[in-house]
């Protein structure tokens, strides 16, 4: 038991403790996508401290450097103060009119973290007043469960209110919903121009919009492209109405979904694995820009903002730095109990190389060595040896410093 | 004769045990009465969108505590059985050694047990008033790694009292530590639930370190 | 009773321990306890009382050799051959948390023939009351604790490890009356130590005399109180021309006042003496104690 706890307590702490040492982190540059060029205009900090500006070809390649100024004039949906000090701001861009109030009325951010979506969620939600009596939003006052029929419950007095849930039981079985939720999003909180409620998936992968407008249910069944199964959903109130979430199916693929006949798009942007990657969407008045990004690299895609059609891709491997190069041959693997990308604690195993064999058959031997020394019993030492060319140092150190 | 071993281990440990109970009491107490100050200032409505939407269980004033009980607990009943080799009259005692240890080790253990139960009543009590089944349940899952921490820090202590020499109490503190610390890397609720069967597979084997510190102690490896 | 009731109570066979990897404590270590007697194991500190005890006891583990106790190998002593095993541990220890009520209790619960007025007579003669914690008595009190619980537990073997360190005389004489009083009414074998020799005078019948790594005798006490001798003399020879005579050990000289210790008789350590030419005068044997036998046998450093 000794060498088991030593072999999973070093496996763990020597990799994280090597990793704090010589530590490799990436930073991903700043992406954008000019509507004057056509083209992506990559911003990237340098290890001296400056910015290096250019423009890339469809390939990724460098194609020409640019001033923070010239950026500025290549990028008027993102820089139009600087523009507008400077009185270059154009009237208009791609047959639109360019203005302040409109750049600013078209823009949004969205974001999503897997380890936001890699956790254990309260199967408890609360629910808004999607239609207040004196138009600012409220904070919820009632929450409800989804665990074989709708019930929702006063939080004031923890008792549940049978007249809703039975109002909303009702429309939940009209509608189809099929128990259990397998996915939901809502953004509750009253900083928000106004509240979409909820967007729900189904057991059979089926999404509904739902919320609570004047303490009854409005409940709509999405329809999806096909035989399409939905699996995440995530839903926006931007000031900006057009948009009413984003949502990705059970094949990667990922989709806007237009608040105006719940039409839903499928967006260019490749596979998309939201409990893996991180995506970020930011948005202006002219287009898109979907970045998805994980461990090993990052993907932008340029889309136009009226038909999502695809303007570009741009993509960047982050590599395997030089400390990561010299730990694959070191470490047999590495133990860890919790991830950047969720927010549960469990034991995984990590980085499994196999060039530290090399390293391990020294160590085996070594460990023969020394046992042999100890005068151990030949089976002793050919099982230790053979556990050593597995775990490696792992099992190296507390074999060697335990003698019985 | 198994009854005259509990007693034993009960005489050594009450009043750590007493102490302990208490002082969980007390700080459970705590939590429940800022809970209400909560409460009493912004509502119960307050308390539902902290807990939902910041991930707070409102308990993390106990996180350390059971780990603080199970080493006191630990330190309290192996300590004198170490002092003057007092361990010599435990291991002559006719019963079989494996039985023996298995019965101190069980006393403190149910011990334990009794503690983190009170502290799950106390939360869990006041938290059904207030909070529906979903969110009780959540919060006291999320004070089951803590528990844990508990048990292998008392199993960890127990082991490392029993031990003779210095450099293996050295090392199983070291991964005391280790085990503790595990415990305690994601602080968000419910994080642990995956790791529950682990954690109840390491309890199970962190039983036989004692085991190990007794026939080692047999065998004379003393300093 | 056990089937080796004719046998030996403690058989130890070719002994042989070290401290860890370094000097040797002893080597090939041979000796037998009877049934029914009281054996004293004597020896200066360091020559490895306690650890032939923690051997026999199982606290540690024989390099090598071989030790039965009742016949059974004293690494797996069976849960009923230890209950037929008095043990007291070097300093009375006991459970010193516990009352004295308390520790009566839990110790009866383990022994069928649990004697619990042995233990409370001798507690009256202590004037402490059950509800007493051990901890609050003075060495000497829980010297008769441990006493108490050993006569309670009327074993068939007791073994004890120095049981007169910390006490003052009249504690050793009232530990000693007791202990031989039980042991020859009941027929007890007793395996002891003791660092004070002539406490065990009164009370051993056998001794064994343990040099650094090796027996120096093993005997009953009567026996070697006459066959070994002090013998002095005036002599004019070196100390060190002594130590050359066959026969004797441990020779001293203070001025012309020489002794030596022998088993032999004293005309043969008179003809040793003059056939090494010695000139010696005024040659007679001393009456010896056998803390003064011991001191012959494992001399004065």
């Amino acid at each position: 038991m000794l060498i088991a706890l030593g072999v999973m307590v070093l496996s763990w702490f020597l990799p994280w403790l090597y990793s704090m040492v010589f530590p490799s982190g990436v930073s991903d540059p700043f992406v954008a996508w000019s509507p004057v060029s056509d083209c992506f205009i990559v911003s990237d900090n340098s290890a001296e401290g400056k910015t290096r500006i250019c423009s890339v070809d469809a390939l990724g390649r460098p194609v020409r450097e640019y001033t923070k100024e010239e950026r500025d004039s290549l990028l008027p949906q993102i820089y139009f103060n600087q523009l507008m000090a400077r009185e270059t701001l154009p009237d208009s861009l791609k047959g639109k009119e360019v203005t302040i109030a409109g750049l600013k009325h078209g823009q949004w951010v969205f974001s999503s973290l897997p380890r936001d979506i890699n956790r254990v969620m309260p199967e408890v939600y609360l629910i808004m007043e999607s239609m207040p009596p004196r138009l600012d939003l409220e904070d919820a006052s009632e929450v409800f469960t989804l665990h074989d029929r709708v019930e929702f419950t006063d939080m004031a007095t923890n008792r549940v209110n049978r007249r809703r849930s039975q109002r909303f039981d009702e429309v939940f079985r009209e509608r189809g919903f099929e128990y259990p939720l397998h996915s939901w999003s809502a953004n509750v909180t009253t900083r928000k121009p106004r509240d979409e409620g909820y967007l729900l998936v189904d057991a059979s992968g089926t999404a509904f919009h739902m919320k609570m407008q004047a303490g009854r249910p409005y409940m709509e069944r999405i329809p999806g492209p096909g035989s399409v199964e939905f699996d995440r959903v995530f839903v926006m109130e931007n000031p900006e109405t057009r948009h009413l979430g984003l949502m990705t199916d059970t094949e990667g693929r990922m989709y806007v979904l237009e608040r105006e006949g719940y039409r839903l798009t499928e967006l260019p942007v490749g596979r998309v694995d939201p409990r893996r990657e991180r995506i970020s969407v930011v948005k202006n008045l002219f287009n898109w820009v979907v970045k998805l990004s994980d461990g090993e690299g990052a993907r932008w895609y340029a889309l136009d903002s009226d038909d999502y059609s695809l303007l570009g891709a741009y993509e960047l491997s982050y590599g395997v730095s030089r400390a990561r190069r010299v730990a694959a041959w070191l470490f047999p693997f590495r133990l860890t109990f919790t991830d950047t990308a969720d927010c549960l604690a469990s034991p995984r195993i990590i980085n499994v190389s196999a060039r530290a064999l090399y390293l391990n058959v020294v160590l085996a031997a070594a460990l023969a060595f020394i046992m042999a020394g100890r005068r151990e019993r030949r089976a002793t030492v050919a099982s230790c040896s053979a556990l050593t060319l597995i775990f490696g140092m792992f099992s190296f150190i507390p074999m060697a410093l335990i003698k019985d | 004769m198994d009854k005259a071993i509990i007693m034993k281990e009960w005489l050594k440990t009450r009043l750590v045990f007493f102490a302990c109970l208490a002082v969980t009491l007390a700080v459970g107490g705590y939590a429940v009465i800022m809970m209400n100050r909560l409460i009493q200032l912004k509502g119960v409505e307050h308390l539902w969108l902290i807990m939902l939407l910041k991930d707070n269980s409102f308990v993390d004033v106990l996180k350390y505590l059971p780990l603080a009980v199970g080493i006191a607990v630990g330190v309290a009943q192996m300590a004198p059985e170490m002092a003057q080799k007092r361990l010599k009259l435990t291991l002559h005692l006719p019963c079989g050694h494996g039985r023996l240890v298995g019965l101190m080790l069980a006393t403190g253990l149910v011990e334990l047990g009794a503690v983190f139960a009170a502290q799950t009543a106390v939360i869990a009590v006041w938290d059904f008033t207030i909070l529906p089944p979903e969110l009780v349940g959540r919060v006291v899952l999320t004070m089951l790694p803590w528990y844990f921490a508990g048990f292998a820090g008392y199993l960890f202590v127990s082991a490392i009292c029993l031990e003779g020499t210095r450099s293996r109490r050295v090392m199983l503190g070291l991964l005391g530590v280790a085990v503790a610390m595990a415990c305690f890397l994601q602080p968000a609720m419910e994080a642990y639930n995956g790791m529950i069967p682990f954690m109840l597979i390491l309890t199970v084997g962190l039983l036989s370190l004692s085991y190990g510190s007794i026939a080692r102690f047999r065998e004379g490896r003393q300093d | 009773m056990d089937k080796n009731n004719d046998g030996p109570v403690i058989s130890v066979r070719n002994l042989t321990q070290r401290y860890g990897r370094g000097r040797v404590i002893y080597s090939d270590l041979s000796f037998e306890v009877p049934r029914g007697r009281i054996l004293g194991l004597l020896g200066k500190n360091g020559t490895g009382k306690t650890t032939t005890i923690n051997i026999l006891m199982g606290y540690l583990r024989p390099q090598k050799g071989e030790c039965r106790i009742f016949g059974e190998d004293i690494t797996a002593l069976s849960p009923a051959t230890r209950a037929r095993i008095a043990l007291l541990i070097e300093g009375h220890v006991q459970y010193s948390f516990m009352t004295i009520g308390q520790i009566e209790r839990f110790y009866s619960a383990f022994y069928p023939g649990w004697r619990r007025e042995a233990y409370y007579e001798l507690m009256r003669k202590l004037h402490v009351s059950p509800g007493q914690k051990i901890s609050s008595m003075s060495c000497g009190q829980r010297s008769q604790v441990a006493l108490g619980l050993i006569l309670a537990q009327n074993a068939d073997l007791l073994v004890l490890d120095d049981f007169s360190l910390g006490l003052d005389p009249g504690y050793r004489r009232l530990f000693i009356d007791y202990l031989r009083e039980f042991a020859k009414a009941e027929d007890k074998t007793v395996f002891m130590t003791s660092h004070i020799i002539q406490d065990l005078e009164r009370l051993i019948d056998d001794c064994i005399v343990l040099d650094y790594g090796k027996i120096l005798t093993q005997m009953p006490v009567d026996r070697l109180l006459r066959d070994f001798g002090r013998y002095t003399f005036t002599t004019q020879a070196e100390a060190s021309a002594l130590a050359s005579v066959g026969g004797v050990v441990n020779p001293g000289k203070i001025k012309d006042e020489a002794e030596v210790y022998s088993f032999s008789p004293a005309a043969e350590v008179e003809a040793a003496l003059r056939s090494h030419g010695i000139a010696y005068g005024d040659f007679r044997r001393t009456p010896m104690s056998l803390e003064d036998a011991f001191i012959g046998l494992t001399g004065k450093y």
